[in-house]
């Protein structure tokens, strides 16, 4: 019973041992965990500190995701009636799509395929999202490259694949840009350790950056959605007494 | 320097916005109108969300035309009466619009609508007007006498009501009926309708220029007051910030316009107007010709 029992414990101490050493094998800090959006907000740099363990890196890839809040989309298409381009009527439903995507690695393939790539989100083509209208792989496939163009436009999707350089196979750092049209919400940062054909995850290391909006642009958001007529009325006086004062000014010069 | 919009959400270049205002409040000072047909494709073109860019120019012109409201009304340049009259159609005319495009939105057409409603009417109006300053200014040169204005049938209608800022003895039926299709107009384009109702008043009326622009901004400043609160009430779509920024310039532009539209002859300004007018309706053509670079569109909702 008694050495029942000690083999247990040994194997839950050497099982946390283990789990500790795991997550010492990537280690990572971010430059600034709070983003506000403020009336001279143009957008932010993200900057992703880490560091591996020297004895493993050789065998193993870096992947850094960054992962907007959730989202929903309509995606319309033009087309040519009667010469002219005319948006067409219907549309395609896309929902909890990330708002922003953003991946780096040491790694130069774009091979996202594979179980540990899919469970993780790791790759566009990995990316969580509901399609209710159509279910065919190659449908997805097709409306999963035309949002990555869209995205890449607006500055939403950021790939920088073997971007990361690693120093004395220990420090690295990468460097994501925000747009200035990023949603507000909470952005998950992952750091992904994976073997080198791509199957095993060797360790995660995972954080959370706020962005938030502040100051008079977030009073005046806020304003104009809890109380929208009241919003109404100031921004009506507002614009007479700045056009009545304008005119009284300039019959004086 | 860049300066984010909180209703819009994206921020845009402070000096763009600022000289944008600028050259159309001086457009909106000489010719007595809101500039909303110019302002508001170019807002779309930068990337501002149609339906903000609509609301928020809505406030603009607000501002911009009580300025330019006020300067012509010391100028005694404002037939009050034929205001109030046009207003009445006007404002049923703009409640009208919000279901017409509460309608269009629906059946997701309202793009393509407002976009051949523009360059037809800008077409017409223009073309119109380039042809009828052109004829008056050789005429002058010629020292020919000008009618007042030409009678037409509908002149005759019932109703009749003397206007004297005016000099008009004319039915207050057809001036009723103007302002409710401008009303219609600029609540489903989303401006403030002068550009249809300057020409309007001078060619359907036969109100002199000099009252036209005046008079006409007295009906602006009406229906943009109320669109700038059912906007904000109903969609929450009135970027205070993005308006402010822009009548900066406005409001300067606007008084330029005035002083310079005094110096100048009717048709002299009308054949400036006509001009501009059928560049935008170019512009706008070329949009909707020219094969779009990415032919799909996205739309986020949260």
């Amino acid at each position: 019973m008694r050495k029942s029992k000690i083999v247990i414990l040994v194997f839950i101490f050497l099982y946390f041992i283990n789990n500790l050493f795991a997550r010492d094998f990537i280690l990572g800090d971010i430059s600034d965990r709070n983003i506000s959006i403020t009336a001279s907000f143009t957008g932010a740099n993200i900057i992703i500190y880490g560091s591996i363990d020297p004895k493993i890196y050789n065998y193993n890839n870096i992947y850094i995701t960054v992962v907007g809040p959730k989202t929903n989309l309509k995606l319309r298409k033009k087309s040519k009636i009667l010469g002219l381009w005319v948006l067409e009527k219907k549309y395609i439903n896309i929902d909890n799509l990330p708002s922003y995507y953003a991946i780096a690695s040491n790694a130069n393939s774009n091979n996202f395929s594979g179980s540990t790539f899919k469970i993780n989100e790791i790759g566009w083509e990995n990316v969580n999202l509901d399609f209710p209208q159509y279910n065919s792989v190659k449908e997805k496939q097709f409306y999963f490259n035309i949002l990555k163009d869209l995205y890449l436009d607006k500055k939403l999707y950021v790939s920088k694949l073997s971007k990361i350089n690693v120093i004395r196979d220990t420090l690295f750092r990468s460097e994501f840009e925000l747009p200035a049209t990023a949603l507000v919400g909470s952005y998950e940062v992952n750091m992904f350790l994976i073997s080198k054909e791509g199957k095993e995850l060797i360790a995660i290391w995972s954080d959370n950056i706020n962005v938030t909006k502040q100051g008079i642009s977030a009073k005046l958001f806020d304003f104009s959605k809890n109380y929208s007529f009241l919003y109404g009325i100031f921004a009506a006086i507002g614009a007479i007494l700045v056009g009545f004062f304008a005119s009284e000014i300039f019959r004086r010069l | 320097m860049d300066f984010y919009l909180p209703i819009a959400e994206l921020s845009v270049n402070i000096f763009i916005l600022i000289n944008l205002g600028l050259v159309v409040g001086f457009l909106s000072g000489m010719f007595g109108v809101g500039g909303g047909f110019l302002m508001t494709p170019l807002l779309i073109l930068m990337g501002i969300p149609p339906a903000v860019a609509v609301a928020s120019e809505a406030n603009h012109i607000l501002a911009a035309s009580v300025s330019g409201f006020l300067a012509h009304m010391r100028r005694k340049n404002i037939d009050f009466l034929m205001g109030i009259i046009l207003l009445i159609g006007g404002i049923v005319g703009s409640f009208l619009g919000v279901f017409v495009l509460k309608y269009l939105l629906e059946i997701g057409y309202e793009k393509i609508f407002i976009s051949i409603s523009y360059v037809i009417i800008l077409i017409i109006v223009g073309a119109a007007m380039l042809k009828e300053s052109l004829i008056s200014l050789r005429h002058i040169s010629d020292g020919k006498i000008k009618k007042l204005h030409e009678h037409a049938w509908f002149h005759g209608l019932p109703l009749k009501v003397k206007f004297r800022k005016s000099h008009l003895y004319t039915s207050v039926l057809p001036p009723i009926i103007i302002g409710f299709f401008v009303g219609v107009l600029s609540s489903v384009m989303g401006v403030g309708g002068g550009f249809i109702l300057i020409p309007a008043m001078i060619y359907i009326l036969g109100m002199p220029t000099q009252i036209v622009v005046g008079t006409s901004l007295l009906q602006i400043v009406f229906v943009t007051l109320i669109a700038t609160i059912m906007h904000s009430y109903v969609n929450q779509t009135v970027d205070v910030m993005l308006s402010s920024l822009l009548l900066l310039g406005a409001v300067v532009g606007a008084q330029i316009g005035t002083r310079v539209m005094v110096r100048l002859k009717g048709e002299q300004i009308r054949f400036l107007f006509a001009i501009i007018i059928i560049i935008v309706a170019s512009v706008l053509l070329l949009e909707l010709l020219v094969e779009p670079e990415n032919i799909y569109l996205l739309e986020f909702y949260k």
